[in-house]
């Protein structure tokens, strides 16, 4: 028998106490994390052998999932797994990736969105303002720059309008659309709107965070939009003061949950 | 340099080329996915002339006008319409000039006429019944930059004339 595995290393890193760490700490801690999954990997080149392995490790694996370990870590071993999985299923003919996927689900007793929703913090990635007639963008905050934000804030527009028009017997308008991995929470104040994308779950803490700075930035920025004769005009300036007012929302969003 | 969005809407019968005409010009990233449920999708262009940045945000209506009680809803905001028939379907044109009226209503829209699939027809064909402000050809790409850019200029006056008043 060998001494100590890699995964032996893996799980002595991941069941340390992370609550009293900084940031950096975080982020050494990442790059061991990394070094030990690649070790691991490239020791345990055999789809099957590593199932094995992952399959001995279950419960250890399943603590490391437990709410307290912080969210980096989480979202990253997600993320590896998903990577795991997703190179094994590439790289053997074998097997197909349906069946390491149910191997997968055997083994934590998930499926991998279940299992992407009980990691799933929520992580806003973009909050559009919209103008609720003509669907055009007033402004944005971004987190990353993938998506065209016009076109994503034209097609909401017409997802809303679709579903308002067809709901509107029931008297409730669209408030939390569901595209893919993403989720997306509406708020409607008067002739404008906020579309908020974000992925995780829509959690109490995340909506009280999320409808406070809302109303608080609507509440400043109020006399501007009145005072803004031309909207179609507006999105630059309207950007730059979202960019302030949101990055703090997810600086506290963060740590709020962990 | 300063941005302007405009959200311009594409009526017309089904089959006379309005999705064609948006392929030309766009570059498009999303999917027909949601097209046929929800009956429209939304697409951008942007134009730059002088000292403005236009984005054009063009929002291709499938199927019949007005039919659909959301679309009513899609026409809000728009600053200008596009009514597109297909040249050798005379009863296209009919239609969508009824249909277009009807759509302005009070509205101060910007609207144009298009007749579409040109290439189709032979030199001798005449069209000089067609009271239209282009002619394009999606298949050829004939006048396609052409119309949205007038479309872009028009706008973008519009909105001058509107400052100095
Ligand atoms: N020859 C020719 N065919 C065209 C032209 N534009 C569209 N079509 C064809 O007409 C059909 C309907 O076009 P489509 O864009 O889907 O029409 P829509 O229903 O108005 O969106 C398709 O088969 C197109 O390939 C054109 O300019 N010339
Ligand atoms: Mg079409």
């Amino acid at each position: 028998m060998r001494g100590i595995t890699p995964i032996d290393e893996l799980k002595s890193l991941l069941l340390q106490d992370y609550r009293q760490q900084t940031e950096r700490d975080f982020e050494k801690l990442r790059v061991k994390v990394l070094a030990s999954i690649e070790k691991l990997e490239k020791e345990i080149y055999e789809p099957e052998r590593l199932a094995v392995h992952i399959s001995k490790s279950k419960s250890q694996l399943l603590d490391i999932l437990a709410p307290e370990i912080g969210k980096l870590i989480k979202n990253y071993l997600a993320l590896e797994i998903e990577k795991i999985q997703k190179r094994i299923s590439d790289t053997t003919d074998k097997f197909s990736y349906n069946n390491v996927k149910s191997r997968f689900k055997a083994l934590f007793g998930l499926e991998s969105k279940e299992r992407i929703d009980l990691l799933g913090f929520p992580e806003i990635i973009d909050i559009l303002m919209i103008d609720k007639d003509s669907g055009l963008l007033l402004g944005k905050f971004s987190t990353e720059e993938k998506i065209d934000t016009d076109i994503v804030a034209g097609m909401f527009n017409a997802i809303k309008s679709f579903a308002d028009t067809a709901f509107e017997n029931e008297g409730n308008e669209l408030d939390l659309i569901h595209y893919n991995d993403y989720k997306i929470k509406l708020h409607v104040f008067g002739s404008i709107y906020y579309a908020t994308i974000f992925t995780g779950r829509y959690s109490p803490e995340f909506q009280d965070i999320l409808n406070t700075d809302i109303n608080n930035f609507t509440d400043k920025i109020s006399k501007e939009l009145i005072n803004q004769q031309n909207k179609e005009q507006i999105t630059s300036k309207m950007s730059q003061l979202m960019n302030k007012e949101f990055t703090h929302t997810c600086t506290r969003l963060e740590r709020r949950l962990f | 340099m300063h941005e302007v969005r405009k959200k311009i809407i594409l009526i017309g019968s089904v089959g006379v080329g309005k999705t064609s005409l948006i392929r030309r010009f766009v570059h498009q990233e999303f999917t027909d996915e949601y097209h046929s449920t929800i009956g429209v999708r939304v697409d951008k262009k942007t134009i730059t002339l002088d000292d403005t940045k236009v984005h054009l945000m063009i929002w291709d209506l499938a199927g019949e006008i007005l039919q659909n009680k959301a679309y009513q809803a899609y026409l809000k905001g728009s600053s200008g319409i596009i009514g597109i028939f297909d040249v050798t379907r005379p009863a296209s044109y009919q239609l969508i000039n009824e249909s277009l009226q009807n759509v302005k209503g009070s509205q101060e829209l910007l609207s144009i006429m298009v007749g579409n699939k040109i290439d189709l027809l032979d030199e001798t064909t005449d069209i000089h019944g067609y009271d239209c402000e282009y002619f394009t050809s999606a298949k050829t790409g004939e006048n396609v930059e052409e119309m949205f850019n007038l479309i872009a200029q028009k706008l973008v006056k519009k909105d001058e004339k509107f400052k100095r008043i």
